[in-house]
């Protein structure tokens, strides 16, 4: 007991030396000034508008930094996390099939429009799908007549009637 | 030995350390009162004089518990605004000193707990005074295992040293052997009861004799 109390004292002593190692000589003279400074830059930091606090505030930054430099473990899951939903987006770009140049409009999925395209010629049918806008849902190919002679089985004649507005 | 001001590169000579360093200062309390009563009623002045009463102590505790100058300056500073903040909940029941050290201790104990990976000493230089400490100069120049050591050699050693206890065997040791503090203010600081403080400042002894054994005869 009593070598203990003796190296304890001998530890007391060497404990001493702390007791030296002091910061600047001038360093605490203007420490109590910056502590009132920051606490008046809190004040006005608390009157501040709504979105200069929003902005100007990153302490939730700093928090989650802090918590994920203390957790090795909630970092690594952070930035699995974020590689896994890098991989996933890169994954899921390439496997999107680009669409065609010419199939801008919605219109050009629809049935009708496709048997359109396929009975009519090629360059009319790309000249007919750029004409094509969503308020203008009947087709430029030709005038109703022409389908009417295409459809006429028995050769009847057939007269077109001029229609005069002012009539 | 003179240390140099970083500041004005000339030599400067710091005021002699306290060897044993004084207990809460007990001039004029009812002084304390009021200044406290001022400070909550917003009087900044007021709280600046707090602040100088109290800001070398609170300073050093937090330097001696991270080993770390700019972590000390930074926790000394919000621990202070911190009690600004609080002023308001300070019933009066303790000290004001013990009240704000009691903050600054749960303060730094905080950021220790978030530290723990990354340690990075920034020691403080000796003082002037550390050659004409006869303990200490005995200390080396006596004939131990490692007597050729200097100074900052041993004020590394010992550092890491404390570095290696945790936090409240820590605290015990740098407010009791380092700043002397008595086990009744440290147990009103750490809000437990005497005999805890006695039996961590046992264990804390013990593990850093274990640590430092090349240093001690």
């Amino acid at each position: 007991m009593n070598s203990d109390v003796e190296n304890f004292e001998q530890l007391r002593r060497l404990l001493a030396l702390k007791r030296h190692e002091q910061p600047h000589p001038r360093y605490f003279n203007d420490f109590s000034s910056q502590v009132v400074a920051r606490i008046k830059a809190g004040d006005k930091g608390e009157t501040a508008d709504g979105l200069d606090w929003l902005f100007g505030d990153v302490s939730w930054l700093q928090r989650l930094w802090a918590t994920l430099e203390s957790k090795p473990a909630l970092a690594g899951a952070f930035g699995a996390a974020v590689c896994a939903m890098l991989v996933a987006g890169i994954v899921y770009s390439a496997n999107v099939e680009p669409a065609p140049a010419h199939a801008a409009g919605p219109l050009m999925a629809s049935e009708g429009v496709m048997s359109f395209v396929s009975s009519a010629g090629a360059a009319g049918a790309i000249d007919a799908s750029l004409s094509f806008s969503s308020t203008n849902g009947v087709s430029p190919a030709g005038s109703l007549f022409d389908q009417f002679h295409a459809q006429n089985p028995f050769g009847l004649p057939v007269r077109e009637v001029k229609h005069s507005p002012g009539f | 030995m003179i240390m140099t001001d970083p500041a004005t590169g000339k030599a400067s000579k710091r005021p002699p350390p306290k060897e044993n360093p004084a207990p809460p200062p007990a001039k004029a309390p009812t002084e304390e009162t009021v200044l406290v009563k001022r400070a909550r009623q917003g009087d900044l002045a007021a709280y600046d004089e707090l602040v100088r009463r109290y800001q070398e102590r609170i300073y050093a505790t937090i330097y001696h518990m991270t080993s770390n100058h700019e972590d000390a300056n930074d926790l000394a500073q919000e621990a202070f605004i911190k009690a600004y903040q609080a002023l308001k909940t300070f019933k009066g029941g303790s000290s004001f000193y013990t009240w704000v050290y009691r903050i600054a201790v749960n303060k730094t104990i905080n950021f220790l707990k978030q530290r723990k990976n990354r340690s990075q000493m920034s020691l403080n230089d000796l003082d002037v005074n550390v050659e004409h400490n006869p303990d200490l100069v005995a200390l080396i120049s006596d004939k131990t295992p490692r007597r050729e050591a200097g100074l900052t050699e041993l004020q590394e050693k010992l550092n890491e040293a404390m570095q290696k206890l945790s936090e409240p065997h820590r605290l015990v040791v740098t407010l009791h052997d380092i700043q002397g503090l008595s086990h009744e203010e440290i147990a009103n600081i750490m809000d437990c009861n005497i005999g805890t403080v006695r039996s961590r400042l046992f264990y804390a002894r013990q593990q850093l004799q274990g640590y430092l054994s090349d240093y001690l005869k």
